[in-house]
């Protein structure tokens, strides 16, 4: 078996195919150096706090993409456009439907051997701070390629402002700043994010944030809202998100934390929480970002007791149980309550387990608010 | 470069350039980052090198702007059913759905990935959580027998690794795509135990001692996903005949394992710390492609498990409301977030891009 490793290479022999075509490049010449330099200036996750990206959001996060405008899907050859929205980027850039971006300042887009480099992701890398960015057209009627700069506004759509404490507040220098730009349309969405931030607490409040929305649903309705976690512990946060009227122009929203520069000595911390159920339940130490996958849980809205159940019915757990319900129940009762059950809770055990089918979550979870 | 242009070239002419051509420009490429680019400016890797993995990255972190974002309040049911590995996936996606539209009920049915399968064909489920390749075969009768399109999305990953006896010194198993790790002496065609190269450990831990100890493997019941795996790995063929002890559970599998001198089994990662068990690593050529020809988008090694969705599309329209929201939901942040609750991995967004694209949608960019 031959294997071939495809890697999106940037050959400047693709400058000359174009040339051939007769086509001007001029936008595309000479833009790798401001190209370089525009991928370590621009803003590389969705929050800045001081104007200073700090190291935790430059690794979690990458430029939120920017909306040409289009609907589209990836192919072998680009990403083909199947509508162009109006009075869109791409309208206004003269892309159509049909036509094929095949790639983005020279990075090929759209299917690339095994994967997918998205069109979205590869204008929020090489925009310039101009909001230009040079894109490879095929035509979709004459099957001419064609360099176009696409020119985004420089009017942007970020939300900016400033997110205030109490005065002389300190809050645990482990803490933790998520800012959040929620889909409020209905009341249970409230913990959908489109995007978010987060950012350690550096010198204290006030701090400035930036976020970048993406492309949204003029039908929504969207907030933003702010907490400080310690350890999962919430000790400030927004008391209700602040509503906003659009996305589509640059707007300033300050925020105002309330809450304890640090948890009751009584309070649970939830990261030590999750670590002992882990311990105590699969019976060895958590894994690399277990815990924050459970944390990142309980920011979409879970509670302490969702991640107790996730645990409690997870495949490892049941496996260690030996995959048999009847030790499985009576471990996951003797974990909940401390005792093991008796024969008619056992009986009781078994009928509520084959109700839910063997579906552990709901089982567990229906267990848990049961009386003992 | 290749790639970019294929239809400026002909199909074979484009294998050849690849051939001779794609390592070269990489090693070209290579050069050039090397030495610092001085004196050749147009051909260079404009990719950065290829991150090394970082052991404790959180694969999650890229997925943050991929959020799931709801188009609509949908009302009905979605009625999932399949295999037990993704039992636990497909509840926490049942429960975390159900929390931003409470109008739409999600059942689960457990038990196999063919009982998922069957139930997709006969409607009684509006997907089939699957822990193995949809076969040709069941295509075939799909085609035959349904108005519908078929769907096969990858929503999540399983790293498999194998186990031996604690003193056994073999430190790591080689593989081949052709001949896996037992290497058959003929490929193609059934492989039994008497067409392996290697049926004894001298032959994979090169030991003299180990000379009288047949391999003994052991693995999960024929027509499970792991064991559709496995027999890939061991042999690299699609049809084996090996004598296999099976277990029905992974823990018992383990156990077996930590009893046996000659044992060798395979089993999800997230159980390969079972007391008594060595983990070897698989030493996977670079560039080897998934064990599953269906992973489009995905660069993973054949040692990760896709673990798929398998959803039936009408012709002439998309999928019920309910059930276009839900894959959206499992193709989102929300839904890996899920899939890493119970030990598995992520998608990456490449892998979520394409499995988007075979479910048709246009992508709003």
């Amino acid at each position: 078996m031959t294997s071939i490793t495809v890697r999106r290479l940037r050959f400047s022999g693709a400058r000359s195919l174009v040339s051939m075509s007769c086509l001007a490049l001029a936008c595309v010449a000479g833009a790798e150096r401001s190209v370089a330099q525009d991928v370590r200036t621009r803003d590389p996750g969705s929050v800045l706090v001081g104007g200073v990206p700090a190291p935790i959001a430059a690794a979690a996060q990458r430029p939120a993409p920017l909306p040409l405008g289009i609907m589209a899907r990836n192919t072998a050859t680009g990403v083909e456009i199947v509508s162009v929205n109006p009075g869109s980027v791409a309208q206004a850039s003269g892309l159509q439907a049909g036509d094929t971006i095949i790639n983005v300042a020279g990075y090929q887009v759209g299917m690339v051997g095994d994967r997918v480099y998205d069109v979205g992701d590869e204008v929020a890398r090489h925009i310039n701070a101009a909001g230009q960015v040079p894109l490879l057209v095929r035509n979709g009627r004459t099957g001419a390629l064609t360099a176009i700069p696409a020119q985004f506004g420089t009017a942007s759509r970020a939300i900016n402002g400033v997110l205030n404490a109490p005065q002389g507040l300190q809050v645990p220098p482990t803490s933790v700043i998520t800012v959040r730009l929620l889909d409020v349309t209905e009341p249970q969405w409230r913990d959908v994010a489109l995007t978010q931030g987060q950012l350690p607490v550096a010198r204290g409040f006030p701090v400035s944030y930036r976020l970048d929305p993406p492309a949204a649903s003029p039908q929504h309705r969207y907030a933003v809202d702010a907490r400080v976690e310690d350890a999962g512990h919430v000790l400030l946060q927004t008391t209700s998100p602040v509503t906003l009227a659009s996305l589509d122009r640059e707007q300033r929203v300050d925020l105002t934390l309330s809450g304890q520069a640090a948890p009751a000595p009584t309070a649970v911390v939830p990261s030590a929480q999750i670590q002992q159920w882990i311990q105590t339940y699969l019976g060895r130490p958590p894994r690399p970002y277990e815990t924050e996958v459970w944390l990142a849980d309980l920011q979409q809205g879970k509670s302490l007791a969702d991640v107790q159940a996730g645990i409690l019915s997870s495949s490892e757990y049941f496996e260690r149980q030996r995959s048999n319900r009847d030790l499985y129940v009576t471990d996951v009762f003797r974990q909940l309550y401390g005792v093991p059950p008796t024969p008619a809770q056992l009986g009781d055990l078994q009928a509520r387990y084959d109700r839910a089918q063997g579906v552990r979550l709901p089982f567990v979870q229906q267990l848990q608010q049961q009386p003992r | 470069m290749l790639e970019r242009f294929p239809k400026l070239l002909g199909s074979r002419e484009t294998k050849y350039m690849k051939t001779v051509f794609g390592p070269l420009c990489a090693a070209v490429s290579w050069l050039l980052v090397v030495g610092g680019g001085i004196g050749f400016a147009q051909v260079h890797a404009v990719d950065p090198p290829a991150a090394v993995p970082v052991a404790n990255a959180n694969p999650l972190a890229d997925l943050f702007t991929l959020a799931y974002q709801p188009q609509d309040t949908p009302a009905g049911t979605v009625r999932l059913a399949g295999s037990s590995t993704l039992q636990q996936a497909a509840a926490h996606w049942a429960h975390g759905f159900h929390r931003l539209h409470p109008d739409v009920e999600c059942s689960i049915e457990t038990g196999s990935s063919e009982a998922g399968w069957k139930s997709l064909v006969e409607g009684k489920a509006d997907a089939a959580l699957m822990s193995r390749p949809v076969t040709d075969a069941e295509k075939a009768a799909w085609e035959k027998q349904s108005a519908k399109r078929l769907v096969v999305v990858v929503a999540a990953f399983d790293r498999l690794v194998w186990i031996v006896h604690p003193s056994n010194p073999v430190a790591e198993l080689s593989w081949s795509p052709e001949t896996g790790i037992l290497r058959p002496a003929a490929q193609g065609g059934v492989v039994t135990a008497d067409s392996l190269a290697a049926t004894h450990w001298d032959r994979l831990n090169g030991n003299a001692d180990w000379k009288g100890v047949p391999i003994r493997v052991h693995g999960r019941a024929l027509g499970s996903g792991t064991r559709w795996h496995m027999d890939r790995l061991l042999t690299g063929a699609t049809s084996c005949q090996l004598a296999i002890t099976e277990h029905k559970t992974e823990a018992e599998l383990a156990e077996a394992i930590a009893a046996d001198k000659g044992g060798l089994g395979l089993v999800g990662d997230e159980h390969a710390h079972w007391p008594g068990v060595k983990r070897l690593p698989l030493v996977i050529p670079a560039n080897a492609a998934p064990l599953a020809d269906a992973v489009v988008g995905s660069d993973r090694t054949p040692d990760c498990r896709p673990l798929f969705l398998a959803v039936a599309v009408p012709k002439d329209g998309g999928l019920p409301e309910q059930v276009q929201e839900f894959m959206a939901y499992v193709l989102s942040y929300s839904g890996q977030l899920d899939v890493a609750k119970d030990g598995l991995l992520p998608l990456t967004r490449s892998e979520i891009h394409a499995q988007k694209d075979l479910l048709g949608w246009s992508m709003a960019r």
